[in-house]
């Protein structure tokens, strides 16, 4: 890499500056952009999408996808990513309503959350302590916690019957915002502010960006790592109180694709793959409009496959996204003499 | 005196190797102590022990005359021992202030971070550098000597009062070279001790104060530069007083076409306006500091940059290079500067390493099937034209030394019957004695009519090579040196020559 | 590198192998014979022929998919599209084959496999994307577009060829697929060695910048190594489809985690570069023996998926050790 100017005694470009100011602010503003263009389409399109109801049910669908989303940014933030958020979701959602039948409402919804996290920083453990990448463990953690939702139910269902007031974790709605939306905001200030504020969100973007350096700079890189993965495995945990709330009967077979859905919303929400930054907002806002796009096609009708088929291909043109970011950034630096 | 650090009898035993063996070592405050070596006489595996990365076998570590030993690198770093090294330890995507003050953050209330004591301190540190750029620019755009000095900045904020620095010189230009020394010197007058592993006797002998030389894991001795000469210092590297054999060779025959022509070759963003060719049976040097487009231009010539202008011809044909494949197809081959990152395929063996870019000609099986009778031959004839140490075509090629997996390298590029080679760094990180059979290898496939271009940050080597040699300054061709120009001090001055001018017109 | 040979060895005359170092390096084998003589021991009916063809039956359709995925693998990617692929085109197959002909029928499957894996390979080398992401929504696709075609039903296949590729055997007791399992082995390990596409295989899992710098065709390797995949996954659609006398879209759900469990629990590296071959094959047949006990012993189903996953972790737990030990040298 050249930069003639600064061997002029250390004046970076500051075309280059400006230009990367731009495209972070463009970054968050485009998913911006583009969601309010599809709400504008989707109301036009779709007859009922833009009743008080509806949409107040889309932002509850977005909001329990943001919510495992936002976890998954950080863990894309440390470099590595949770294939078994879906699994966890399950998980924490059937501890959630089996301990319902028998606990208060607090004492559940802690015991789901500290599920987990349990599960959470096994997963880091297991990717630091036996350097295994992240990727891997998590497919197999994938499986191995599928499979004990799975035989804990029997395949069976469970229902939430003796605190049906559980409900308005999902229904309520504060000064007409529903409930779950509020969550997933404090959820996003409270991991904003760790990201970006504290010693440990900086770790966290320095072990993603150039771990080598990190790991010189007396990072304790295994640490900061399995607290990131505890950290996705309370906010799957999370993401799973608000299904259970939302369907008051779970079974093992929930959040399949979940780790998809965070996967294609962090990377639409402009976190980009190759680690060491994570874009928050960007996540939340990608939420939303996944759940705005699938409402659209729920009201028309379409079926359910097809929205599969959608979201495979959004992931994909989301990740290309990502490449042509990456490529014209890599020019524009070239763009001298 | 006392010293500031104190090595006795520091041994390292790795499995099956002894990388140091009884190493003696004393460090005084406010002296630049030079640690010099061929690669494998155990530099890096000390600076590793003294900064913590490595513990040590045997032996013991004073530190200001307290009994030390460290666990993790974070342990020497509190102790006041700060390593700047060839790699940056930089995380691209933070601000300087965030990787000035990494896992040392300044906190606040709340652990939350301290964003106002953090701009001051950088600030504070970055004008005592004379560093213009601000620092909350994400590091993933400065420039290599920029970077440097931002690693400098952080060494400095930990208040150490050793610091070691491996090659430090190596990916910078003059001016910043010299930007380098100036701060060493500042560090000197603070009573820092500086610990400055090099390759570059020239710039040992301007900027330190003693040396030790490192043979086989073993102290050779610790001389005050003041007693010794160049000439000195190499035999104590090699064991034995070094023969330097005169560059003689006859004038190529004056071919009829060239094998290479480039025409105003504009590579955007790294070059602008090249000309020159190259004929078959002439060594072209090509010289120039780190950022004049040197590498740039034989990667658009192996067709792994694109050309935003100008032509290139081969064999007298326009040619348009795209990619490696079609480079080679049209009879060009580029040694990466690299080889562990660009070069050497870890996993496969030493054979394949050598014909892995043997053309496919020849009839359709030999295409897909490989042929081991073929590339036995070709193997063996590469290997002893350029003598590779080799237990055998089998072994591994992570198992042979640094100057044997060049020569590996360079054999590569024979196997690909290209007739022009463009040869990046050809010695680097290779030991004095291959590097000289490297150099006389170059002369000979001369000889055998190889047009070949060495790109080359080692001046005295473009010296000792090249027939002609092309001067790049910023992107540009400063000069092409016909053979009577080519000496040191004209190569050096054309290569930093525009910048000068420049400075004087501000 | 160990020296340990022991004093019972020296005394038996034994030649100079080094157990440690065969045990290492067929790990897997080894592990197979032991589980195999262990469960042959404890449970009759597992000694039984029947069962034994089950086994073997069983084996070949994560082996046939873990030979190309090995492949894959030693190129430095991953194919997690595969249990979409293999639903897709079993239910291709599946309705094609009353129109043209079951021979045709599988030519299609066949060819639809190898073009979806290309394109898999398309999308990770030219839109850049890592391939274990890409895949996994090349997956979701591959689902979705196999709901579709089979409009979300079970499509039966019921000829009498496919009776023959599901349930028969060749040589008195080999299944057919097992016998075809054993011939794609035999051609991808000639392949691996004896082309210059395995050689570049390796290359590229190896170091693909060194492999672009030598001249290598990096996105055209890996291309191929994609279509490969969906080849060979393809090929086990086919029999699975046969062995089920019918095809959906969901028929292989958990396939790309078994046949990736197999191919690591097989001892290929994730890293690429090097591959073990025959490893994947004892892998399968190891996997195979393990879900078949399982069921023997009236172990819930809900339990392969624990058992799988625990097996993927501990292989690379084991691999992860294994490398760490050498790097000390």
């Amino acid at each position: 890499m050249t930069n003639h100017d600064s061997e002029q005694g250390g004046q970076a470009v500051p075309r280059l500056d400006a230009l990367a100011h731009f495209m972070g602010v463009f970054e968050s503003l485009g998913v911006l952009v583009l969601l309010v263009a599809l709400v504008c389409a989707a109301s036009i399109i779709a007859p009922g999408f833009s009743t008080y109801t509806n949409i107040t049910n889309t932002i509850i669908m977005a909001s329990i996808t943001a919510a495992a989303g936002l976890g998954m940014t950080f863990a894309i933030a440390v470099g590595g990513f949770d294939l078994s958020v879906g699994s966890v979701q399950a998980l924490t959602a059937i501890v959630a309503a089996s301990l319902l039948g028998v606990a208060s409402v607090p004492i559940a919804i802690i015991a789901a959350l500290l599920t987990g996290l349990v599960l959470g920083l096994l997963n880091g453990v297991i990717i630091t302590k036996l350097k295994i990448p992240a990727f891997v463990v998590t497919f197999g953690m994938m499986s191995i916690v599928r499979g004990v939702a799975l035989l804990v139910t029997q395949g069976q269902s469970v229902m939430i019957t003796k605190h049906p007031d559980f409900a308005t974790l999902n229904n309520g709605k504060v000064l007409g915002v529903p409930v779950p939306f509020i969550i997933v905001l404090i959820v996003l200030a409270a991991l904003y502010l760790i990201l970006h504020h504290t010693p440990f969100g900086r770790h966290t973007c320095a072990i993603g960006g150039n771990r080598a350096a990190a790991i010189a700079s007396g990072i304790n890189v295994d640490r900061v790592t399995i607290l990131v993965f505890g950290l996705v495995g309370v906010t799957a945990a999370i993401s799973g109180v608000m299904l259970s709330s939302q369907l008051m009967i779970v079974d093992g077979t929930l959040g399949t694709g979940l780790e998809l859905q965070a996967i294609a919303i962090s990377v639409l929400g402009g976190t980009s793959l190759s680690g060491g930054n994570g874009n928050l907002v960007g996540t939340l806002l990608a939420a939303v409009l996944l759940a705005t796009i699938a409402s659209a096609l729920n009201i028309l009708k379409v079926a359910a496959f097809y929205q599969y088929l959608f979201v495979g291909v959004l992931l994909i043109f989301a990740l290309s996204i990502d490449t042509v970011r990456r490529i014209i950034l890599a020019k524009v630096m070239l763009r001298r003499i | 005196m006392e010293p500031i650090l104190k090595l006795a009898g520091i041994s390292k035993q790795f499995p099956g190797v002894r990388a140091l063996d009884n190493v003696d070592f004393v460090l005084y405050p406010g002296e630049v102590h030079a640690l010099m070596g061929e690669n494998g006489a155990g530099k890096s595996t000390l600076i590793n022990i003294i900064s913590g990365l490595l513990p040590h076998s045997s032996g013991k570590i004073y530190l200001s005359g307290r009994e030390v030993s460290f666990g993790k690198s974070s342990e020497a770093q509190k102790a006041g021992i700060s390593t700047i090294s060839q790699e940056f330890n930089l995380v691209p995507g933070l601000t300087v202030a965030e990787n000035i003050f990494l896992g040392r953050e300044p906190t606040g209330r709340g652990g939350l971070l301290n964003w106002p004591e953090i701009k001051r301190r950088a600030g504070q540190i970055l004008s005592e550098l004379g560093f213009k750029v601000p620092e909350n620019r994400r590091v993933e755009y400065l420039s290599v000597g920029d970077r440097q000095l931002v690693e400098i900045a952080k060494a400095l904020s930990l208040e150490f009062r050793i610091i070691m620095m491996d090659e430090p010189t190596a990916a910078l230009s003059g001016t910043e070279a010299g930007r380098l020394f100036e701060i060493v010197r500042k560090l000197k007058l603070r009573n820092i001790a500086v610990l400055y592993v090099s390759h570059r006797l020239g710039e040992v002998f301007r900027i330190a104060d003693r040396v030790t030389v490192l043979r086989d894991g073993r102290t050779v001795d610790t001389r005050p530069l003041a007693e010794v000469s160049e000439d000195d210092v190499v035999t104590m590297m090699l064991g034995r007083a070094l023969k330097r054999e005169a560059a003689v060779h006859t004038a190529p025959a004056p071919a009829e076409k060239p094998a290479l022509a480039v025409t105003e070759l504009g590579v955007s963003g790294f070059l602008s306006n090249v000309s020159f060719s190259i004929r078959f049976g002439e060594v072209m040097g090509c010289a120039g500091l780190v950022g004049s487009g040197r590498y740039e231009l034989t990667q658009a010539l192996f067709g792994l940059l694109p050309i935003s202008h100008g032509h290139i011809e081969v064999n007298g044909k326009a040619a348009s290079l795209r990619s490696p494949i079609e480079a080679i197809r049209r009879g060009i081959y580029m040694l990466p500067e690299d080889r562990k990152v660009e070069g050497i395929l870890p996993d496969l063996t030493v054979l394949e390493n050598v014909v892995i870019s043997a053309r496919d000609t020849g009839p359709a099986t030999s295409r897909f099937l490989i042929s081991a009778a073929d590339e036995g031959k070709q193997y063996e004839s590469v290997r002893a034209s350029l003598d590779i140490r080799a237990t055998s075509p089998a072994q591994g090629i992570t198992k042979l030394s640094g100057g044997n997996q060049q020569k590996v390298m360079i054999g590569r590029a024979l196997v690909s019957n290209s007739r022009i080679l463009l040869l990046n760094e050809p010695t680097r990180g290779v030991d004095i004695k291959t590097k000289l059979e490297i150099h006389s290898a170059i002369r000979r496939l001369a000889g055998q009519g190889y047009a070949v271009m060495v790109s080359s940050s080692d001046v005295p080597e473009l010296v000792s090579v090249s027939d002609r040699c092309l001067v790049l300054s910023a992107g540009r061709t400063a000069r092409l040196l016909s053979k009577e120009q080519i000496n040191e001090d004209n190569i050096t001055a054309l290569a930093i020559g525009t910048r000068i001018s420049k400075n004087l017109n501000d | 590198m160990n020296e340990t040979r022991t004093n019972l060895q020296k005394s038996a005359g034994l030649p100079d192998v080094n157990v440690l170092d065969f045990l290492t390096k067929y790990f897997i084998q080894s592990l197979l014979v032991v589980a195999a003589l262990g469960l042959g021991a404890v449970n009759p009916y597992f000694r039984t022929a029947t069962n034994a063809e089950n086994v073997l039956l069983q084996a070949s359709f994560s082996g046939i998919g873990a030979a190309g995925m090995t492949l894959l693998i030693v190129s430095g990617a991953f194919d997690l599209s595969v249990a979409g692929l293999l639903g897709l085109c079993g239910v291709i197959l599946a309705k094609l084959a009353p129109d043209i002909g079951v021979t045709l029928a599988i030519v299609a499957a066949l060819v639809t496999g190898f073009v979806l894996g290309l394109v898999n390979g398309v999308v990770v080398t030219k839109l850049q994307i890592p391939p274990f992401i890409a895949t996994l929504g090349m997956m979701n696709i591959y689902v979705a577009l196999a709901f579709i075609a089979s409009a979300g039903q079970v499509i039966p296949a019921s000829d009498v060829t496919f009776q023959f590729l599901g349930t028969g055997t060749l040589f008195g007791v080999l299944p057919v697929p097992f016998v075809v399992m054993i011939l794609i082995y035999v051609i991808c390990r000639g392949i691996l060695s004896r082309t210059k596409l395995g050689r570049y295989l390796r290359a590229v899992g190896s170091n693909e910048i060194a492999a672009r710098t030598a001249g290598i065709p990096v996105d055209r390797v890996r291309i191929i190594a994609f279509g490969i995949v969906g080849g060979c996954t393809a090929l086990a659609a086919t029999f699975l489809t046969a062995e089920l006398s019918s095809a959906n879209a969901i028929m292989a759900t958990g396939y790309e985690l078994t046949v990736i469990a197999v191919v690591v629990i097989g001892g290929t590296s994730l890293k690429g570069g090097k591959g073990a071959l025959f490893g994947s094959f004892a892998g399968a047949l190891f996997f195979a023996m393990i879900s078949n006990a399982l069921n023997i012993f009236g172990v819930g189903a809900y339990w392969q998926y624990v058992v799988t996953g625990l097996f993927l972790i501990s292989a690379l737990a084991v691999q992860a050790l294994r490398s760490s030990f050498q790097t000390a040298e």
